[in-house]
């Protein structure tokens, strides 16, 4: 018998092997995320959101409760749930498309009245679940199957900055960050201080993470890991964009 | 979901928008209650009299429409049928709507407000479907709520089942409400305000001695099929009346299929029904 990776707590042993493909970013934030909980020790005050997309392949994925929703609607359920049962950690888990494109007037208008909820974004650039069609994160020049020679900027424009656009409508109790499944440590940090932030009821938390689709940008690994790793932050700036205190966090890796 | 009760009023456009919602309460058998005021359209229209969004609310989204509407003709309605609507939520957990329109929500009319209580109504105790008491897996398993399927057939079992449960259901829900039909040649359907002219009209006319009677189906979604293929049987004629292009009459169309009834209609999209028009209508037809 080979050694077993640990799993968080959190997570249900009987749903395992996930249904992600290899290679995929969704597992590792979870992985975060379900450590975050673990720590936290909040696993019974827990409801966990997933949205459409590649997001709701873990709709039994927790030892958790969970609702899945419609894209993009993953957001105002939360949202319902936490007013509803402010006693209840709520946390809405989507891809890039749902929290950006079609989901995004909940993103702003949930963040502009400081909802006390927690929202984990997983931005691997494009609709995934779908085949891989352009997001509203889509690098320029990046080919998906709606931009095969590349997206122009001068059509479709520059990718959207979800952290930063949520900074700008939030205010003090907020909580933005963005962080990367290239690294893991960082991310489950600020996984664990949004769901901080949530606990002390001091307001909206948004945690945008970069993550892989091996799958659709059909990369080895090593091209993946580059992506990841090199590409991506170049548009996409790591770090604390904003904090409870209104101040800014933790230096910008490549601000 | 987390086990509060909860609502929507809206209209028009927004109804069209809470279709999204509904269906997804359809599919995961949520207790949701939705106040439609209908006003004129297509879409944005008018905000007045209207019966337009029938095939809309009692049909809904995709997937199969499985929900209770009751259909409202005043405040008295307005007032009866959202308590009623709650209970119906709750109990069977299928979207319930009450389904009036612009013109009962700006008219005035005097209403007797109550504490159901004192009725004897019971109120239906909301339940959580999240966060339960205890740690999931270790106290009880985790409940996890999805609409999402893998296999076809596991989405036709699903969908069988709540149809069935839905069918069983329909003596216990539907509504109607007769008047004069015993030994009446035509039958004029109407619901909602509308009814109120027609039966105004009808009472008149039955004071001339004319052969007349009315229906108001108060659900429109389950129709009480049973008393419309009755009604159907019974009479030559039907007239249906309404503030619509034919709304009303196509599901009464449906629900009197094969008996020999002529159905006829009388249809003012998004404009007031007067009794005098009714009357008017009516003797021109007998
Ligand atoms: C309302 C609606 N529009 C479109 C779709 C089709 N759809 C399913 S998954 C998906 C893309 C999801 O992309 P993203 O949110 O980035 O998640 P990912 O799969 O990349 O993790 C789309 C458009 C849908 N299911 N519902
Ligand atoms: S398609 Fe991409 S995002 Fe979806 S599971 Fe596969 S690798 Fe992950
Ligand atoms: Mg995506």
């Amino acid at each position: 018998m080979y050694p077993q990776p640990v799993m968080p707590r959190s997570w249900r042993v009987e749903t395992k092997p996930h249904k992600f493909c290899p290679g995929c970013g969704h597992g590792l934030i979870l992985k975060c995320l379900g450590e975050a909980v673990d720590e936290l020790d909040i696993q019974e005050r827990v409801v966990f959101g997933c949205d459409i997309g590649c997001s709701l392949l873990a709709w039994d994925f927790f030892n958790l409760d969970t609702v899945q929703t419609h894209h993009g609607r993953t957001t105002p359920v939360m949202t319902g749930i936490k007013r509803a049962r402010p006693e209840l950690v709520c946390i809405a888990y989507m891809g890039d498309g749902g929290g950006y494109a079609i989901g995004v007037q909940h993103i702003v208008s949930s963040a502009a009245r400081n909802e006390k909820i927690t929202v984990v974004l997983a931005n691997n650039t494009q609709y995934a679940m779908t085949g891989g069609q352009m997001a509203p994160t889509t690098l320029p020049g990046q080919k998906t199957e709606t931009s095969p020679y590349g997206r122009d900027p001068e059509d479709t424009g520059y990718p959207l900055l979800g952290p930063e656009m949520v900074s700008a409508v939030t205010r003090e109790g907020a909580y933005v960050a963005r962080g990367s499944i290239a690294n893991l440590r960082q991310l489950k940090g600020f996984l664990k201080k949004a769901l901080e932030n949530q606990l002390a009821g001091k307001g909206f938390s948004f945690v945008e993470a970069l993550s892989a689709c091996p799958t659709n940008w059909r990369t080895d690994a090593a091209e993946t890991w580059n992506f990841i790793e090199k590409d991506l932050p170049r548009y996409f700036k790591l770090g604390e964009v904003k904090l409870p205190g209104a101040g800014r966090g933790e230096v910008r890796a490549n601000g | 979901m987390a086990g509060r009760k909860a609502f929507t009023a809206t209209a028009g456009p927004g109804n069209v928008l809470m279709q999204e919602p509904m269906s997804m309460a359809e599919m995961m058998r949520l207790p949701t209650v939705v106040v439609v005021q209908q006003r004129g359209g297509p879409s944005t229209a008018t905000v007045i009299y209207s019966q337009q969004e029938v095939t809309l609310t009692a049909t809904g989204g995709n997937g199969e429409g499985m929900r209770v509407v009751y259909s409202t003709a005043g405040h008295q309605d307005l007032f009866d049928y959202t308590i009623k609507a709650f209970n119906t939520a709750w109990k069977y957990r299928f979207p319930t709507f009450v389904l009036g329109d612009g013109y009962q929500a700006k008219m005035r009319e005097s209403l007797t407000i109550y504490d159901p209580a004192a009725r004897g109504i019971e109120l239906t105790e909301p339940e959580p479907f999240v966060g339960r008491e205890g740690v999931p897996s270790k106290d009880r398993l985790p409940s996890q709520h999805r609409n999402t399927f893998n296999l076809e057939e596991e989405l036709y079992e699903k969908v069988t089942g709540d149809a069935r449960e839905y069918e069983k259901i329909v003596p216990e829900v539907a509504e109607y409400q007769s008047y004069g039909i015993e030994g009446a040649h035509l039958a004029v359907v109407a619901h909602g305000v509308v009814f109120r002219a027609v039966r105004e009209a009808v009472e008149k006319l039955l004071e001339q001695g004319l052969k007349v009677g009315c229906f108001r189906p108060v659900t429109l979604r389950p129709l009480p099929v049973t008393q419309v293929r009755d009604l159907a049987s019974g009479v030559k004629k039907i007239l249906v009346v309404e503030s619509s292009y034919g709304q009303l009459a196509r599901l009464l169309k449906e629900a009197a299929s094969g008996t020999a009834v002529e159905i006829l209609t009388f249809l003012k999209p998004g404009i007031g029904i007067t009794a005098g028009e009714v009357e008017a209508k009516i003797k021109e037809l007998i």
